[in-house]
């Protein structure tokens, strides 16, 4: 049985959500070959409510340092309207506050740039435990 | 250790004590080969100092945190095999740590540090995820087994997970053809900047390449990136722009080195 998984990259960085697009995959590889990743994207912080509907998202990674708007704040939007989903936060710092913030937010996840594969592995686990669960 | 400086009381667990030091030897023969990395969060000087020797007679490293808080910021951004974790910290607890851990996905073996090991406190600590605890004060043949169960032998086996970032490249080998047109148009940019005295556009261009570079295994690319980022935050405008140039001319030599390869 395959799993489809369709995942929402948020950077205004095109080449950052390339390098996240390539560990996701190269993790996903290693860790099953029963997955099936489709990517999708966005550069901004805009109509993310309506791609994620449309697109039928299960898993997204949101940059906080967006051009328009704080992905803090797009988190917050998005848990209004979808408790459940995984969110998981992209940053360039992992200063306390940021950390702090996206906690209390409701992140499911905190990875820093420049990846580690342990860390994006690590987000793909507790995305595939969550779907266990339900 | 001499026997007349241990408490009274220490006398009923003396057999225990022996039994462990036993352990110990036997261990100590093993726990040389021990390698992985482990991040280390306690707020005691004399516990840190304690298990720092212990770990030292392992090939595993240690990275240092002072507090929670410190502890979630580096488990966050490193690769670690084990946590060993002080209950009692300032800033942020041990339990509000692991608490932060569990909610963000970080899967890492994580053990408490704690004197208060009744029933309810253990049950309380494995409710929040912890693995196990290790009363303090430290035990070393305990902490010799925690390591063993997590720790990887690096003589019998390699860590399987260490596919490594190379591994990226190749199932995206356009990536690295992306990476280097990036590259210079950065290059180009930077220059640029370092002409015009733009410091807003070399903080903006030394943000990408730090956020991008390490993850294609250019790790001293990412690390001169970092160095300029900090200087240019802290307005030390001069010394950023020295290691702007710095770092350009790095930036360039890669630059070159690749065009080489790829004539061959």
């Amino acid at each position: 049985m395959s799993i489809n998984i369709n995942v929402l990259l948020i950077d205004d960085v095109e080449y950052s959500r390339e390098i996240l697009r390539a560990t996701l995959t190269s993790c996903i590889n290693t860790q099953s070959r029963s997955i099936k990743a489709s990517f999708y994207h966005s550069s901004t912080g805009q109509s993310i409510i309506q791609q994620i509907e449309s697109q039928e998202i299960d898993l997204v990674y949101l940059d906080i340092n967006l051009p328009d708007i704080s992905g803090l704040d797009v988190l917050k939007n998005i848990r209004v309207v979808f408790p459940k989903l995984m969110v998981v936060m992209v940053s360039g710092e992992n200063s306390s506050e940021n950390v702090r913030n996206a906690i209390a937010s409701g992140a499911n996840g905190f990875i820093v740039k420049p990846f580690t594969s342990q860390r994006v592995t690590d987000s793909l686990k507790s995305y595939l435990k969550k779907q266990n669960k339900v | 250790m001499t026997d007349e400086k241990l408490p009274e009381n220490f006398n009923e667990e003396s057999a225990s004590v022996k039994e462990d030091e036993q352990l110990l030897i036997e261990n100590s023969l093993q726990v040389s080969s021990l390698a992985g990395r482990i991040l280390l969060a306690v707020n005691s000087a004399i516990n840190q100092e304690l298990i720092t020797n212990a770990l030292e007679k392992t090939a595993a490293t240690v990275d240092l945190a002072e507090n929670g808080q410190e502890a979630l910021q580096k488990a966050i951004s490193g690769e670690f095999d084990l946590i060993l974790m002080d209950i009692q910290m300032p800033v942020m607890d041990g339990k509000e740590a692991k608490a932060c851990l569990q909610q963000l996905g970080i899967d890492i073996p994580t053990y408490a540090l704690t004197a208060d090991n009744n029933a309810a406190d253990i049950e309380e600590y494995m409710a929040i995820g912890f693995n196990g605890t290790l009363p303090t004060p430290v035990n070393i043949a305990q902490l010799y087994q925690v390591l063993t169960q997590h720790l990887r032998d690096a003589v019998k086996k390699n860590n399987p997970e260490e596919s490594n970032q190379a591994d990226i490249l190749e199932t995206a080998p356009k990536l690295k053809t992306y990476f280097f047109t990036e590259l210079r148009k950065q290059h180009a940019a930077i220059a640029d900047s370092i002409v015009t005295s733009n410091y807003n556009n070399l903080i903006k261009f030394t943000h990408v390449i730090k956020g991008t570079a390490g993850s294609l295994g250019y790790d001293d690319l990412t690390n001169m990136a970092e160095r300029c980022l900090t200087l240019l935050r802290r307005e030390q405008l001069e010394q950023g722009l020295q290691n702007c140039i710095k770092l350009n001319s790095k930036i360039a030599s890669l630059i070159s080195e690749n065009d080489k390869r790829e004539l061959k």
